[in-house]
């Protein structure tokens, strides 16, 4: 393929603006309400099931989003040149995040469904959770959220501001300033995310503990949040936003990304497995029996295939990576299994029996439906290229 | 052409260098006979790796007991230092092999040191183990083969058994990725050779380098692949160590952080002792031209990162030691931080988290002093850090009656000196025979050949 190349970053053709037709905005709206209607349907006859699906869904497009301030956040500590083209679609994963607020107190409803620890009477006949109940308790839990929201909401608005106010008056300061804010934020990142997946997930059986459980999510958010950028990504490209800006070697970082973190979550993954199943120690042993053995172990072996090794060799190859149709495919596997992998850590809570039908596809459609509209609203509104950022040209220039 | 340098890039090397220079700059220090200051350190490093080795004569003749081990302290500086000295021999494949396929270029000048400085550390490491069988005699009992032994196998089961393997491959292919790289410039030291002998040694070693367009092709695609074999690799040393403690029962060993954790902490050091290290050789080889404040600096942020990545542990692991509601685990954890051990807990603490947030400010991070200090203390928490993880999990165990304290003696000193004195050795004979920094691959990075903007000059 031909690449164009600039010497100066007025030579860059200005980019149309990121549209989405009519239609899919009314099919999106459809599958936002199919969600709502399933959501409340499946609240009356099984409140149990409804809540686990929303506390799934809810992490599921949280992470999604997170991933997008995480990258930003990222590439400005980096200085990375080839990414700045295709910024804005990461930026625009960071509007979903007001969207999730609402929902998390949605979710603060649902906390006798899900959370044993918040009923009392259960916690004063055990010893064990009385002595936690000085962390898990509801007033301190949802502080946590609050304060953790109110930090990535703060500082992806503001990275998100300046880089916007740059597109009008290319001030360089600008940038410098998003590298001082991005690089504390990573670290308070690291924190607020790791408690954010201890109090979501890991209290979900307050009895059980693993100190790598927030490096395992993380790697699920970074594995999936490539995954969900390639697809707004090529859906950008395709639509001629960013036709003139990004070609196969962004994609093949991309996809250089999704393949490192596909072996990075094996890594954490077996790490933790295999941790736990050699100790066999009867406070962390539970966790694992009732997700590997019985129904759940097709799941389990799904997974294992599905989320690490079909991909893996899926993406081993250059070819693979740099080629937009099969990337596309790769990423949509990727989030399937994604999913796969929080049903997997939330849904043996209901049963020994792995269950899947209306209320999972329905709740599932629904936040679709959302998170799509989000974003596309928030990139149909910013200019789709950062044309006045000083790393532009670089970027541009991406040979490889 | 002037390099074209985008927002917060700054030339990888000093001014005014031509690919001449390159050569005869790297290769002046090999090529004189060696200064007296060399001299001093080579023999003050050879002679502490002569005592080292009477120790372990000593050792031989009388038996396990000259340690300060005792009951419940079964592992105790000799298990450290083999965790320190690996953990050291990770900033090199760091550097080779992920910052390689991370396309960061600023790797070139520092490389080739840092990866004889894995090579040296893995050796070292391999010491320990070897030296803690006890009878050293048998080490070959360590690997499977078909014996006659009632055919006695070795336990497949046992991460000390997988330590066996993850190291001896990292050793192989951190030698075979390290010598790869090396054929180019060993052609060039061999081109530059006044006299048969030396042409004759280096000819051998450059393994018939023409630097033909073919070679050169042959030589990316190979240096490509071993870095990607050598990617995972990194990640699986450190972990597989790590194992050696998380699968067992013992509280403060055996959590599921560990194997990112001690990676983290593995990449910590090492770039602590490349800092270090480089911080010497370019002062006393004159190379400040090639390992520049720009190496420096990316090296001190990486330190500031990974520093930070440990804290993260230390953090976690306190945490959840609370958190997970068990008496054990967290009496382990009081005890580290309160009990006979807290002074090796809070070295670790302020020398490995404390310490590095001091290259949050560009002022300090690059000043020469103030790296080399931090370098030496991290590489000093790092082993504290060891030594506190190994001693205050195994020296108050389940049974108070079991209580003990571990003390090491001079033996274990000494074996501590021996393997700073083995790796320096070794250290000071790469600075004498061969070439310190990648030379072709720092050519790589300049820009060099390319059309000077006043005239039509070209500069070679």
């Amino acid at each position: 393929m031909e690449h164009k190349h600039y010497t100066n970053i007025n030579q860059i053709p200005k980019p149309p603006a990121f549209t989405m037709s009519r239609g899919l905005h009314f099919i999106y709206l459809g599958l936002v309400i199919i969600g709502i209607e399933a959501f409340l349907i499946a609240l009356r006859s099984d409140p149990d099931r409804a809540w686990h699906n929303f506390l799934l869904n809810y992490f599921y497009w949280l992470c999604l989003s997170l991933s997008g301030l995480f990258f930003v956040a990222l590439q400005y500590v980096t200085g990375s040149m080839w990414s700045t083209p295709l910024r804005r679609v990461p930026e625009a994963l960071i509007g979903y995040l007001p969207v999730a607020f609402v929902l998390l107190l949605i979710l603060f409803l649902g906390k006798h469904h899900l959370y044993e620890w918040t009923h009392l009477d259960e916690v004063l006949h055990d010893p064990i959770l009385i002595k936690k109940s000085a962390y898990l308790n509801f007033s301190f839990f949802a502080a946590r959220n609050f304060f953790s929201f109110l930090v990535w909401g703060l500082v992806g608005f503001w990275l998100v501001k300046n880089s916007l106010k740059q597109d009008r008056n290319g001030d360089v300061k600008l940038t410098k300033l998003n590298k001082k804010i991005s690089a504390p934020f990573l670290v308070v990142f690291g924190i607020t995310f790791t408690v954010m997946c201890f109090d979501l997930l890991m209290s979900l059986e307050p009895h059980w503990y693993s100190t790598i459980f927030g490096i395992y999510c993380f790697a699920g958010l970074f594995y999936s949040g490539m995954a969900i950028t390639i697809l707004f990504v090529v859906a950008m490209k395709k639509q001629g936003a960013l036709a003139d800006v990004v070609n196969e070697n962004h994609l093949h970082d991309l996809g250089k990304f999704m393949f490192a973190f596909c072996v990075f979550w094996a890594y954490i993954a077996f790490s933790q497995y295999m941790l736990i199943w050699y100790a066999n120690l009867p406070e962390e042993i539970g966790y694992m029996i009732r997700r590997t053995e019985g129904a759940w172990t097709p799941v389990a072996l799904a997974l294992l295939f599905g989320k690490f090794v079909i991909p893996f060799f899926l993406l081993l190859s250059r070819d693979a990576k740099r080629n937009e149709k099969f990337l596309v495919a790769v990423a949509v596997w990727v989030l399937v299994f994604q999913w796969l992998d929080c049903y997997w850590m939330i849904f043996p809570l209901l049963g020994e029996k792995p269950v899947f039908g209306w209320q999972e596809i329905g709740i599932f459609l629904g936040f679709l439906g959302l998170f799509v509209l989000t974003v596309t609203l928030v990139l149909q509104k910013i200019p789709p290229v950062p044309m006045k950022d000083p790393r532009l040209l670089e970027g541009v220039n991406h040979h490889q | 052409m002037e390099q074209v340098l985008t927002l917060d890039q700054e030339p990888l090397l000093g001014p005014k260098k031509t690919i001449a220079d390159v050569n005869e700059d790297v290769c002046k220090p090999m090529e004189r006979f060696p200064s007296k200051a060399w001299w001093v350190v080579f023999g003050i490093a050879a002679s502490i790796l002569t005592m080292g080795l009477g120790l372990v004569a000593y050792q031989l003749h009388m038996g396990m007991g000259v340690w300060g081990l005792n009951h419940p302290v079964g592992w105790g500086i000799d298990i450290t230092n083999f965790v320190f000295w690996i953990g050291i021999g990770h900033a090199g494949t760091l550097i080779s092999a992920i910052l390689h396929l991370f396309r960061q270029r600023w790797r070139t000048s520092i490389n080739r040191a840092a990866e004889a400085m894995t090579i040296f550390a893995v050796m070292t490491a391999g010491l320990f183990p070897l030296i803690h069988l006890g009878r050293n005699w048998f080490f070959y009992w360590l690997l499977p083969y078909p014996n006659q032994r009632g055919s006695l196998w070795v336990n497949f089961r046992s991460p000390l058994l997988w330590d066996v393997f993850a190291v001896s491959t990292y050793f192989t292919i951190s030698l075979v990725f390290w010598y790869i790289g090396l054929i180019p410039d060993l052609a060039s030291v061999r081109d530059r050779a006044k006299n048969k002998v030396r042409r004759l040694i280096y000819g051998i070693l450059a393994l018939g380098w023409r630097g033909s367009q073919r070679h050169w092709n042959h030589y990316e695609i190979a240096y490509l692949i071993l870095a990607g074999l050598s990617t995972p690799l990194v990640l699986s040393v450190h972990s597989i160590v790590s194992f050696d403690f998380a699968t067992s029962l013992l509280p403060g060993w055996h959590t599921t952080i560990f194997p990112p954790y001690f990676v983290a902490g593995a990449i910590f050091s090492g770039f602590a002792m490349v800092v270090t290290l480089l911080v010497i050789v370019r002062k006393v080889f004159q190379l400040e031209d090639y390992i520049t404040l720009v190496h420096l600096e990316n090296m001190n942020k990486i330190i500031l990162v990974t520093g930070m990545m440990v804290g993260y542990a230390y953090g976690c692991e306190f945490f959840t030691a609370w958190y997970s509601g068990n008496i054990y685990e967290w009496f382990t954890f009081k005890n580290r931080a309160m009990g006979p051990y807290a002074w090796a807990y809070w070295t670790m603490v302020t020398s490995n988290v404390i310490a590095p947030q001091l290259f949050w400010s560009k002022k300090l991070r690059r000043s020469i002093p103030v790296m080399f200090v931090i370098s030496l203390i991290v590489n000093i928490g790092m082993w504290f850090e060891r030594f506190t993880i190994i001693s205050t999990s195994l020296h108050r165990d389940f049974l108070p009656t079991n209580w003990d304290i571990y003390i090491p003696t001079f033996v274990d000193w000494g074996y501590t000196l021996f393997s700073f004195g083995f790796f320096f050795t070794f250290f000071l004979l790469f600075c004498r025979f061969l070439p310190t920094i990648a030379m072709s691959e720092v050519k790589s990075t300049m820009h060099v050949g390319r059309k000077v903007p006043e005239g039509e000059e070209y500069v070679f």
